[in-house]
């Protein structure tokens, strides 16, 4: 892992985009920003992945979490749907946050893995903006 | 350590202690013998010097290995000689051949016989370099843990340490005993002069090395610290490199080489020795040097091993992890958990095979023991989602159990057994019970309150149990029912079963009517399966399902009921009360894809003892859920290292050296299996839970520390792996060992430990619902199928090779392990809790 | 100038900046990406291209006065550091890429931004179109200027800046 890259290594490491330019985002409502198909052999690396909080459309309301755990908003890697259960999330704490990108999340089964940006509140419409990149070694 | 030859501090060296005429000397160390009786012979007596010429060849091999060691431990280059040929580095030596061990030589005098230089000349000679050799084995024997020479006097009764060394008039010139010279002194002594400077040449490199091992600090390049205290290792060996030397402090440092931490000081004015460790809030007052000093905390040794470090293992790295915090919030398990829920900790839901679950909203309560410090707390639930209800047999409210977790009917029942049961009268002419008479194929229910019956007329009748009821809970919507059953007892070749669905205040409905009987063709104990039934289920609300053996003979056994739908999607809305406060979760899940529900609590106060979790499912009926672990863990700052901003990717890259190390072992594992390389799949590429153990068992080979396991058994000591006592003490190979202290089993030692519990010590543990997410070490090759719902191996050991990757909710499910705390790091940069 | 490793390449990656086609009314302003860094990270800005595809007003007839910052042209992609609210066309900006016509804008690849301090820094498109203020307007005031536009760039997010 520690070796030089050759051109040929180098062509078969990408970055894949996590893109989600600011949008309205309802109460209640999830999106799946992108999915990821990893066949054997692959590897995926999540370092980055920011979540902004660009407005709460509904202002003087106080929010009424649908999952506590995971503030008003946030956006993660999941291997299923259960929003709880993320493989790599960052939720909001203030405007801006981002995932630790000094500890990658490796993914390297098989499988479909989802990248999911929520609206944890039933009564706050947000304005949500995401990015990131995924690499992928094939 | 004093008296090794400091006198010879001042003998100026030659580079080379050459080879001359030295012939090799006999391995047992004696020389050639000299009988006086016999005519003179000078070739006897040249043999004798040129032996013990050869004699100073292998001290001075012993020299250069010992220095050699002195390089490969503190990886500098010290003084030694150059030899002109190869000799072997042990000194022979027999005790006999020797004369005075002061360094004196008793050079013949003209008035000398012949026969005296070999008694008293070449005996002093033997014995001078039996002195210098054994000066330099005691000392390469008390320095380092694996030294490269033996002694030859290590019980010290017959070769003293002395540091007084005498020239013994010797003189560089080359001289032999040549018969065609006079037959004088000089004839003798000269070459003994000769071998008198070899001598002081050694002498002087011995003393010079000695000095250099009495501190190696003066010198070294490289130190291996290691820290204890009480007798238990606190930080295991580290490499320690010169980093700079201005002449007065010598610094040594370590990983992670923060500025102006991490370091040990040699000052070489004052001869101390100073450490600077990751946190600078106390400081180490300078000792004077010394192989162990005291550390900075009460009880703790610093300690120089003069020893070649060796490879370093996953939980070596574990400990270097957790030398560095970072800035963020800290994830940390606590004890309090639930490993399964099929058991009396939990309460309300419907207990299905192996775990917990509400298969309609409910309500359901996990009662946990341990103790929980104030603060957050997050609290995970594994989960899964599944249209298979498996009801076991004895789950029946007809307090009916059975074996392997099924419900046996009672077949033969005496009078004075009746019971809350459903009975029915066969053959005979009836019985009569609690005042009724029963004829044979009626039916009745039996109480409690009576447990007698009598026979009624001529004919014996028997009673056997006539049904079980179910009472469940199913979303409503259509439904395939089937039932496991077989026959334990007697034969039979057929079973006639019946089975309704009866909601509440509804009619009966037949689900699995007996028209006909169904064969029963196969041993007693295999297991049939009935044909699916349809039901619909009107509500959520709780439903009897009564199973009726209505006729065949043998003894009934149920062991499951198997519950089908075919809702794939189900919402959960589920509120979790713990801790005195309320948190919601809101998620969706996949039939048989397992998730993590996770909340997140504040509390004010600390709990001990039982600490409940009741989750009030709300919305929406559709898909029954499992719940099958449960943990809890707590959420505070990590108190983060000083000036570690640069060095935020330390842990990441302690796991990643972590997991190098474990790969290689595997792979050692592999290579020295060869053909006999055992397989963990089963059925093709099959995995299970038991499959993860055995494969990580594969991986200790190699790599004995690589995983935790609790609570060993008191004969499970195993050689080479590392065990922690849990208690306040146990007592292994006749040494006691105290809370916190480890110990590594030895072979020798034997297996078995008293007086308290251990746990094996491992860089992974086993992984838990607050685990996903975390590094994990998995099978290369391992993946979840999402056709059959299971985790299947692609490959088989040879290239299973452990790999780290994040933990996924379904590897939790089948037992793999994660890394342990000291590897993670904040989930969100940059956040704290607030205070 | 050394030879690139494996495990620096783990720590080098591209952020995209991208909008697919979108309708961006008179005025308006959508954030299209936005990255935050910490020591020692770096974030290199060099190439970003903007699609003005179509027009809902002819654009011959847009006149200084329908624009909102007169040297922005018709529409304008702004990067920003620690940006929550207010017009993307306000002093401060760190880099901007301006449209004047239809068609595609290209950023100059050799006009590198590096970015070392930390904060959060965003990409944000804004449409620099108002409501005519000249006397008499070319485009009736009632009349809203949008733009169908698309970005697609990207920029690199090193983990370790030594």
């Amino acid at each position: 892992m520690n070796g030089f890259i050759t051109t040929r290594r180098y062509a078969r490491v990408l970055d894949l985009p996590i893109s989600f330019p600011q949008t309205e985002l309802r109460a209640g409502k999830a999106i799946v920003i992108t999915q990821l198909p990893l066949a054997l052999h692959q590897r995926l690396e999540l370092r980055a992945l920011t979540l902004v909080v660009n407005a709460i459309l509904t202002p003087g309301v106080v929010p009424i979490y649908l999952n506590t755990a995971l503030s008003i908003c946030s956006v993660g890697l999941y291997q299923g749907t259960m929003l709880t259960g993320p493989l790599a999330y960052t939720a909001f704490t203030e405007m801006t946050s981002i995932t630790n990108p000094f500890s990658p999340c490796i993914i390297e089964t098989p499988g479909t893995y989802n990248v999911i940006i929520s609206n944890n509140t039933s009564n706050t419409d947000l304005s949500l903006t995401a990015t990131g990149a995924i690499k992928l070694y094939y | 350590m004093n008296n090794q030859l400091e006198s010879a501090l001042v003998i100026a060296l030659r580079e080379t202690i050459k080879w001359e005429s030295a012939v090799e000397a006999s391995a047992s160390g004696t020389l050639t013998p000299v009988v006086p009786a016999l005519p003179f012979d000078a070739v006897t007596y040249q043999a004798r010097d040129r032996q013990l010429a050869y004699r100073d060849l292998i001290v001075s091999a012993a020299v250069v290995e010992v220095a050699v060691q002195v390089g490969d431990v503190w990886n500098y280059s010290t003084l030694k000689p150059t030899l002109q040929g190869p000799a072997p580095f042990s000194l022979p030596f027999v005790g006999t051949e020797a004369g005075t061990y002061s360094s004196q030589i008793r050079h013949v005098l003209n008035t000398s016989i012949p026969y005296d230089a070999a008694r008293y000349a070449d005996a002093d000679l033997y014995g001078r370099d039996a002195l210098i050799y054994e000066v330099l084995a005691r000392a390469c024997s008390s320095t380092f843990t694996d030294p490269s020479i033996p002694q030859i006097d290590s019980a010290g009764t017959l070769i003293p340490s002395t540091s007084i060394w005498s020239l013994g008039e010797g003189y560089a010139a080359k001289a032999d005993i040549n018969t065609a010279l006079p037959l004088d002194r000089d004839l003798f002594k000269n070459p003994d002069r000769n071998l008198a400077d070899r001598d002081n040449q050694l002498a002087g490199y011995v003393a010079q090395l000695a000095q250099a091992l009495k501190n190696p600090f003066e010198n070294a390049l490289r130190l291996y610290i290691q820290v204890e205290a009480y007798g238990t290792v606190q930080r295991e060996p580290d490499i320690y490199a010169l980093t700079r030397d201005d002449g007065t402090h010598r610094v040594f440092q370590t990983e992670p080489a923060l500025a102006g931490a991490n370091q040990i000081i040699y000052n070489s004015q004052a001869h101390t020795l100073q450490w600077i460790r990751e946190r600078v809030d106390e400081v180490h007052v300078p000792q004077i040097y010394a192989m162990e000093i005291s550390g900075i905390e009460f009880g703790q040794t610093i300690t120089t091993l003069a020893a070649v470090p060796e490879g370093k293992d996953a939980q070596y790295w574990r400990g270097k992890a957790d030398q560095l915090e970072p800035n963020g919030i800290k994830v940390a398990d606590t004890d309090v958990e639930l490993l399964t829920t099929n058991n009396s900790a939990t309460s309300g839901g419907y207990m299905q095979y192996g775990s917990a679950s509400l298969t309609v909203p409910g309500a359901i309560s996990f009662t946990m023991n341990g103790s929980l410090p104030p603060g957050d707390y997050r609290v995970s639930v594994l989960v899964k989602p599944n249209h298979t209800v498996e009801i076991a047999g004895a789950q029946n409210v007809s307090n009916t159990s059975g074996t392997l977790g099924g419900a046996t009917f009672d077949i033969d029942v005496p009078s004075g057994s009746i019971s809350l049961k459903t009975y029915l009268v066969e053959d005979g002419d009836g019985i009569v019970y609690n005042g009724s008479l029963y004829l044979p194929g009626d039916v009745f229910a039996g109480t409690n309150a009576l447990a007698t019956y009598t026979q009624y007329g001529i004919v014996t009748s028997t009673v056997r149990q006539y049904a079980i009821n179910f009472l469940l809970a199913l979303p409503e919507g259509p439904w395939n029912v089937r039932l496991e059953y077989t026959n334990l007892s007697g034969t039979t070749d057929s079973f006639s079963i019946k089975g309704v669905y009866t909601a509440a205040g509804a009619e009966a409905v037949p689900v699995i009517q007996d028209i006909a009987p169904l064969p029963f063709t196969t041993t007693n104990g295999n297991i049939v399966i009935t044909p699916g039934a349809s039901m619909d289920v009107a509500n959520t609300g709780p439903f009897s399902f009564p199973i009726y053996w209505t006729g065949g003979d043998g003894q009934f056994h149920v062991r499951k009921l198997i519950f089908e739908s075919d809702t794939t999607v189900g919402r959960y809305a589920l509120t979790g009360t713990f801790a005195g406060s309320t948190a919601q979760a809101d998620v969706t899940g996949n039939d048989k894809i397992t998730g993590v529900v996770r909340w997140q609590y504040s509390s004010a106060g600390s709990s001990v003892g039982t600490i409940p979790l009741i989750i009030d499912y709300t919305e929406e009926p559709a898909l029954p859920l499992q719940f099958q672990q449960v943990q809890v863990q707590t959420l505070s700052n990590f108190l983060p290292t000083p000036l570690s901003q640069n060095f935020q990717g330390w842990r990441q890259e302690c796991l990643e050296r972590a997991e190098r190390s474990i790969a290689q072992g595997y792979q050692m594992a592999v290579d020295a299996y060869g053909t006999d390389l055992p397989s963990f799949r089963t059925s093709g590429s099959g995995w299970s839970p038991d499959a993860t153990e055995e494969w990580m068992s594969f991986v200790e080979v190699y790599n004995p520390r690589v995983r935790e396991v609790p609570a060993i058994a008191t004969d499970g000591i195993a050689d080479g792996y590392q065990y922690q006592v849990d208690t306040p003490y146990v007592i292994y190979a006749g040494t006691v060992f105290t809370a916190g202290q480890k110990f590594y089993g030895v072979a020798s030692s034997g297996t078995s430990y008293s007086s308290g519990t251990v746990h094996q010590v491992g860089a992974f543990i086993k992984s838990q619902p607050g685990h996903v997410g975390r590094p994990a070490l998995v099978p290369y090759g391992l993946y979840f199928d999402g056709t059959d719902y299971a985790a299947k191996a692609y490959y088989d050991t040879p290239f299973s090779t452990p790999t780290v990757m994040a933990c996924q909710p379904w590897m939790i499910e089948y037992g793999l392990y994660v890394a342990q705390q000291e590897f993670w790091m904040p989930e969100t940069i940059g956040l704290t809790l607030p205070a | 100038m050394a030879y690139l490793t494996e495990s620096q390449l783990r720590n080098v990656m591209d952020i995209p900046i991208a909008l697919p086609s979108t309708d961006l009314h008179m005025g308006d302003w959508v954030m299209l990406a936005a990255v935050k860094i910490s020591v020692p990270m770096r974030l290199t800005y060099r190439v970003c291209n903007l699609q003005l595809s179509a027009c809902t007003v002819d654009t011959a007839l847009i006149t200084a006065g329908n624009k909102i910052y007169g040297n922005l042209g018709l529409a304008y992609l702004t990067l920003r550091k620690d940006y929550t609210s207010g017009s993307p066309g306000a002093a401060g900006g760190l880099d901007v890429l301006i449209s004047n016509a239809l068609g595609i804008t290209s950023r100059n690849p050799d006009n590198i931004v590096e970015l070392t301090t930390a904060g959060v820094y965003s990409w944000i498109i804004a449409s620099n179109m108002q409501p005519s203020t000249d006397t008499v307007p070319l485009i009736p005031v009632s009349t809203s200027i949008n733009f169908r536009l698309a970005v697609n760039g990207t920029a690199r997010l090193e983990l370790n800046r030594a």
